[in-house]
Formats: C-alpha cells, structure tokens, sequence
C-alpha cells in the first residue's frame, strides 16, 4: 500500500517510542504495519531530513559496532505536531468508517 | 556481516563478485547523491551505506546469497531517480528560485535602460547595436522565470497541458523577438525587448519580405502574450492561496500587464501611434514591477522552501 503523504506521521510515531536510526525506523513500519505498508526505503531519508529542517525531529551521530550512525529522535515541536496529527488522522479515519460502515451494511 | 566496504577477500573469485557488487551499489549512491552539497552529501552517503549494509545483513541472515541479499537491499532502497530527486527538493530546491530571482532581477534592468534611453538618449547611441545583447539577456531571464514558474506550478499542482502550451508559447514570443532583432537591429517590431520602437516604419515599402513576415508575426504574438498573461495570472492563482502573501499585487499586474501588451498589439495593428505610444509607456512601468514582485516572489520561495516539507511520491 502506498503512503503518500503518511510517512512523516509514521515517522514522528515511531520516533515517539524512542530514538532510533533509519533502517530501524523503514523496519518498523513495516513490521508494525505486518508488511501492509510498503515503501522504498531510500526516500525515507528525504522525509528524514525534512523534518529536520521542520525542527520536528533532531539528529546526533552515535558509534555502533565501530561505525557511525546517525540517529533521530523526536523534539518538543515534534510531540506537540503528533499529538495534533494524531488527532486529526483519529477523526479523519473515523469519518471514513463511519462511511464505509453504512455502506457495508446496507 | 560481511562487510562490502572494509572486506578484502583472498580468494579471487570471491573477491571480483564482491568488488562488483560494491561497484554497483556505490554506482547507486553516486547517482543519488549527485549533486548535493559536500556536507550534506557525506552525511546522506553515510546513512544510506549503513542503511545498505544493515539490510544486507538481515538477508544473508535469512539465507540468501551475497549477491540476492545485495540485489534485495538495492531494490527496497528503491528508484535512484525518486531517491534522488526527492533528496534534491530537499536540499537543494531554494537554490532555483534564488536563480530565479537574481535571473528576473535581469528584464527590470534592460526594461529600464530602454526607458532611460528612448526618454533622453541618456545612454550612449552605441548601445544600440547591442540591443541583440539585452534581448539575449532578456531571453535567458525570461527562460529562468518561466522555468522557476513551472517548479512552482508542479510544487503543489500537476501542470495542464493549456498551461504548459501558454508558458511554451510565451518563451517562443521571446525567442522570435530576440531572433528578429538579432537579424535586422532596426525598427522591426519587437514584443518583449524594446516595445518602445514600434512606429510607423512597422511596414514600410523599403520592408524586406521576411521583414513582413516576421513583423505580422510579432504582432500576432503581442495579441498572444498579452491574453497568455492573463491565462497564466488565473493559474497561478490557483497554486496556492496565499502565494507566499504576493498573490493580491501579482494577480493585478500580470492582468494588468496582459491587458496593455495586448492594447500595445492592437495599437500598433490598427495604427494608432499614441494610443501605442501610451500603452508602450504603461507597458514598462507594469512591466518593471512585475518584474519586481516576480523577484520578490522568487526570493520568499527560497526562504520558504527550506521549510518547506516535501512531497512524497
């Protein structure tokens, strides 16, 4: 399934439960989401990096297993711009069951 | 895992398939890292080669072999085209419109030396035969600014194709304007680039017959532009709400500037010198500042842009 324009709502989520780096994030979706959303793991860091310059997440580089990893975590504007983003997503999905519902059972 | 980047192996066989898959994925991140600046582009190398080589891990650990596993991580990494592209409108997107910017700074100025000049010969008559040289300038700025409307255009909305034809259009008005000054330098008539010459002369018996043709041409294409600035100040309305605050004062003087173009055009068909002689005059202080708030315009976008959050595909 494709997720346009949800990534970077899915990224601030992930970040939510701690930092992490890229490929831990790209997995995450996609486990969480038990492989239904599926995306190319190269564009992730462009979404990365823009919400960097959002000021929504930071950055800072750790070593691990001798090499430098760049990891994310979520800043104060970040938590605030999720829980607005959640909120709005919450009654837009509610909105769309409600509709698909009705249709269902008629 | 088995390293691709610090791993030297013995065995020669081994050793070329592996060089080879480290040739192909570095061939990758070259392609979609092109472009970026130094710093940036080291630390977007740095990430996608742990990415790369995590995900080569995690297959090997699977059970697949180094050359499935390296085929399987290039294939999730994805497209490098979209990779790359999307990397470019993040990082490097402002630097079009600050392009843009400098490039519309370029027809306020020979808008302006054409005044100055036609108003008192306050600059030299030489200047004259570099008319061709203005114009050409004329061209390369009018080619940017369509070039930067069309990012903008495509930033939040498809282009159409009567927008894409009208933007077309208007750079081909330019370039036969240039074209014709460039072969005759006289008083042929010119649309973008020096209006103000536009006399009686426009078709005269001494007129060559490419003079003709390229004269009725122009005068057509004056007609064109001026109802193609109107069709475009309507689109670009519809690009965004606000356009960065500047859509009130752009709307009006791109209306206003299609309006004294195509009056400037019917003018000149019809052989009202004054009625052409006061649209010319119109036509240039407009003209000026719509240059002036394109500048403006472009100049926010580049501001903005670094904030902007970018569009998926």
């Amino acid at each position: 399934m494709n997720l346009k324009g949800s990534l970077p709502l899915l990224i601030l989520f992930i970040l939510s439960e701690g930092p992490r780096h890229g490929y831990r994030i790209a997995k995450e979706i996609k486990t969480q989401s038990q492989g239904v959303l599926d995306f190319k793991e190269g564009t992730l860091y462009p979404t990365l990096h823009a919400l960097e310059k959002q000021e929504l997440i930071e950055a800072y580089t750790e070593i691990e297993n001798g090499r430098e990893r760049r990891y994310y975590r979520l800043t104060d504007a970040g938590r605030e711009s999720l829980t607005k983003d959640l909120e709005e997503w919450n009654r837009y999905s509610n909105a769309v069951s409600l509709i698909l519902k009705g249709a269902s059972s008629s | 895992m088995e390293s691709l980047f610090q791993r030297r192996q013995p065995d020669p066989e081994r050793g070329i398939v592996i060089m080879s898959l480290d040739t192909d994925f570095k061939h990758w991140l070259n392609q979609a890292t092109r472009g970026l600046p130094t710093q940036v582009n080291t630390v977007v190398r740095c990430e996608l080669e742990a990415h790369y080589e995590d995900a080569l891990s995690e297959h090997q650990a699977l059970g697949k072999s180094l050359h499935d596993a390296h085929l399987s991580a290039l294939v999730e990494l994805g497209d490098v085209k979209a990779v790359a592209q999307a990397l470019h409108d993040v990082h490097l997107a402002h630097r079009r419109y600050w392009k843009a910017a400098f490039a519309s700074i370029a027809p306020s100025i020979a808008f302006l030396l054409i005044v100055f000049s036609q108003a008192g010969h306050t600059i030299p008559l030489d200047l004259f035969n570099y008319t061709g040289l203005l114009g050409f300038l004329t061209f390369f700025a009018v080619f940017y600014v369509l070039r930067s409307f069309k990012v903008l255009l495509a930033g939040s909305h498809q282009i159409g194709r009567p927008t894409s034809i009208v933007m077309w259009s208007l750079l081909c008005v330019t370039i036969l304007s240039v074209i014709s000054q460039w072969l005759f330098n006289n008083h042929v008539a010119l649309v973008v680039n020096d209006p103000m010459i536009v006399t009686d002369q426009l078709f005269s018996e001494t007129s060559l017959p490419l003079e003709w043709l390229l004269n009725c041409a122009n005068v057509i294409s004056v007609l064109v532009l001026g109802v193609g600035w109107i069709y475009l100040s309507d689109r670009l309305i519809g690009v965004d709400d606000d356009l960065y605050g500047l859509v009130k004062p752009l709307r009006y003087l791109l209306l206003l500037n299609g309006v004294v173009i195509a009056s400037s055009g019917l003018a000149t068909l019809l052989g009202l010198f004054n009625a052409n002689v006061i649209s010319v005059i119109a036509l240039v202080i407009v003209g000026t500042s719509k240059y002036a708030v394109w500048t403006l315009l472009f100049f926010r976008a580049a501001y903005q842009d670094s904030k902007r959050p970018i569009q998926m595909a």
